[in-house]
């Protein structure tokens, strides 16, 4: 527990005070920039999510074949193990930065419990997290208040839990990456309301504070996908509203990756959907066949 | 994850407040914190620790017909002429009659009080964390004046000379005129003050968040001197001839001299965790209690300890009651210990 508050929740407490300082003593603008800080260092982490969750998208096709291909389960998972593998796609991806995330939430929670708790107690654990500097000890006390919040309490109004669950909907949406497979698609569907109705429940359980950090978290996840698929290619009303019964290739197609129709053109799509660095090893490995062919 | 990211939410929760209400004695009852949120007067003449009432009772309503919900207890009540006086965390500040408990009246304020109260010349002080010192008659609760500073008050005003002082989070400590609120003088320290103001001679000393006590002026609030400790001083001195004692969250305390500030001890006592409860004399012990409920008993002359560290196993943030060669401790959660200057201590069993 010392070290887990050595290395998470008194380092955030303190970064989340100088932020404080920085923007004149308005915790709830700290929070927003301190959100944006860590989906800065988490970029890379997510760029490798938002590519996975794309590349999975242009190689339904493929696996729909492979599914079509081996009726037993065991070997058609092996096989579609092997196909991701062979295109360097790692359909466990999506979840990496969610899961770097998560103790940060944790610490977080814990640092806005301390920080804006509000109650004499949290501000005498305060007391024993903060480093020795003039510059921290000068903001105390915090200013609990930001909008209409006490970011140190839950928000009872419950706009802060209605945003959280809407920008989590939508982040959703975009991050499952498409499947054919029955069982897992219900899983997904599951998911895609689970998610944000937990999430908007935990917000109105914790202090609103970590909804702020969340609802904003979220929104920058949502701006990032638009960047990387393009604004123009993501059509945002089948995003917004909820998911039809469709079939899983009409379902894939909901955002930028129609699926190709024609076995070339999914060819191509994968090459497209690829890594460089997958496409460089299977282009490698098909000059190798082709000049086995030749020999030959 | 997720069922680990709702454990953990709904095990913790947001921050509760648990409250350190000191006890107080009014002839052989004491008056306590038996609970949070709950005070009760208790018969202490036989040591039968016999329950005389509870407060909030069942069912107990607010003058006004709403229910009562103290949340929590940190200001230690105050008993004058028959009537304990305390505020809660709900923001009513309440006067009840020492002998049965009813209601006498209550006040709301415009959020949790924290810091004790007052009482001189038939008017109560008593500040509030809506930022307000608040002075009211104390027979009816009326209004006379309230004074706003920047933020929570947190702190017991001090009254000497028809001058009410008062120190705030706002970083700012008050001389204010006791009969009409009017601010004599004011002084500004680097961070929010909340440890309760003592005067001694024309002396004020007061702590805070900057990890300094103060000795301000009590005429004109100029700064005298400063000591800086570890962490922030939230403990009220003491003040025993020309040595102040005090207590820090750095988990030390400190004995420095009343006219300079300078260390009287070769070392500060180390208590090994941060001390809010205020240092006591026993006889001619002084007794230190830190936040894990350790107590030592030092010699005041040298800082040496005495005896301790004796383990009460509860968390101790209330100021201890001093009554000739004993002292009486609440803890968080309720029990009330008993120690006595040479380190015996004892739990106080409640019956009703």
């Amino acid at each position: 527990m010392l070290l887990w508050n050595l290395i998470f929740v008194n380092p955030i407490t303190n970064a989340l005070i100088v932020l404080n300082n920085l923007v004149l003593g308005n915790f709830g603008v700290a929070i927003i920039i301190f959100t944006l800080v860590m989906r800065l260092l988490t970029m890379p982490l997510t760029m490798r999510q938002i590519r996975s969750s794309r590349a999975l998208s242009a190689l339904q096709p493929k696996i729909q074949e492979l599914q079509k291909k081996y009726k037993d389960p065991k070997r058609r998972q092996e096989e579609t193990m092997k196909f991701y593998r062979e295109a360097g796609v790692n359909p466990l991806g999506c979840l990496l930065p969610m899961l770097v995330q998560f103790p940060i939430w944790i610490a977080l929670y814990r640092a806005l419990r301390i920080t804006v708790g509000g109650t004499p107690e949290s501000f005498l654990d305060l007391s024993q997290r903060l480093y020795p500097w003039s510059y921290i000890e000068k903001a105390l006390p915090l200013e609990n208040h930001f909008i209409w919040m006490d970011l140190g309490q839950p928000d009872t109004t419950w706009i802060l839990a209605l945003i959280v669950f809407a920008s989590t909907y939508v982040q959703q949406r975009l991050a499952t990456p498409p499947t054919t497979d029955p069982r897992t698609q219900s899983t997904n569907q599951m998911m895609l309301w689970m998610m944000p109705l937990m999430f908007a429940f935990f917000t109105l359980q914790v202090p609103s504070g970590l909804g702020v950090y969340w609802a904003m978290s979220n929104i920058v996840g949502v701006i990032m996908y638009s960047f990387v698929y393009g604004p123009r290619q993501i059509n945002w009303r089948t995003v917004i509203l909820p998911p039809s019964a469709a079939p899983a290739g009409q379902q894939a197609s909901r955002r930028a990756q129609p699926p190709p129709e024609d076995e070339e053109s999914a060819e191509q799509s994968i090459e497209d959907a690829l890594p460089t660095e997958s496409k460089r090893k299977k282009r490698s490995r098909h000059a190798r066949s082709r000049g086995k062919r030749k020999n030959r | 994850m997720l069922a680990t990211l709702f454990l953990a939410t709904a095990c913790t929760r947001i921050a509760r407040p648990e409250g350190w209400a000191g006890p107080t004695l009014a002839d052989d009852r004491l008056v306590a914190s038996i609970g949070r949120g709950e005070l009760a007067t208790i018969d202490i003449a036989d040591s039968s620790g016999r329950v005389i009432w509870r407060f909030p009772p069942k069912d107990q309503k607010h003058l006004n017909g709403g229910g009562i919900e103290p949340l929590a207890l940190y200001s230690t009540p105050l008993v004058a002429d028959g009537i304990v006086y305390f505020g809660a965390y709900d923001g009513w500040f309440y006067a009840l009659d020492l002998a049965t408990g009813d209601i006498s009246w209550e006040r709301e304020t415009g959020g949790p009080i924290v810091g004790s109260a007052v009482v001189e010349d038939g008017v109560v002080y008593v500040g509030s964390d809506d930022g307000k010192l608040y002075a009211l008659d104390a027979e009816t609760g009326a209004l006379q004046w309230q004074f706003k500073t920047g933020d929570a008050i947190w702190t017991a005003p001090l009254l000497a000379d028809g001058v009410v002082y008062v120190a705030s989070m706002d970083k700012k400590a008050y001389a204010l005129d006791a009969a009409s609120g009017e601010e004599i003088w004011r002084f500004k320290a680097d961070g929010g003050l909340v440890s309760t103001p003592v005067l001694v001679d024309e002396t004020l000393l007061v702590g805070g968040l900057d990890r300094r006590l103060r000795a301000l002026d009590a005429a004109s609030g100029e700064e005298k001197w400063v000591f800086k400790a570890g962490n922030w001083f939230w403990t009220r001195p003491l003040v025993l001839e020309d040595t102040v004692y005090a207590g820090s969250l750095d988990g030390k305390v400190y004995a420095l001299d009343v006219k300079d500030g300078t260390p009287k001890w070769e070392e500060p006592f180390d208590a090994g965790e941060p001390v809010r409860a205020a240092p006591l004399l026993l006889d001619d012990v002084l007794l230190i209690v830190n936040r894990q409920g350790s107590l030592f008993g030092l010699n005041p002359q040298d800082g040496q300890a005495v005896w301790g560290p004796i383990e009460l196993d509860n968390t101790i943030l209330s100021d201890p009651l001093g009554q000739e060669a004993m002292a009486y401790i609440s803890a968080q959660g309720g029990d009330l210990f008993t120690v006595d200057k040479d380190g015996k201590t004892a739990l106080l069993e409640l019956t009703e």
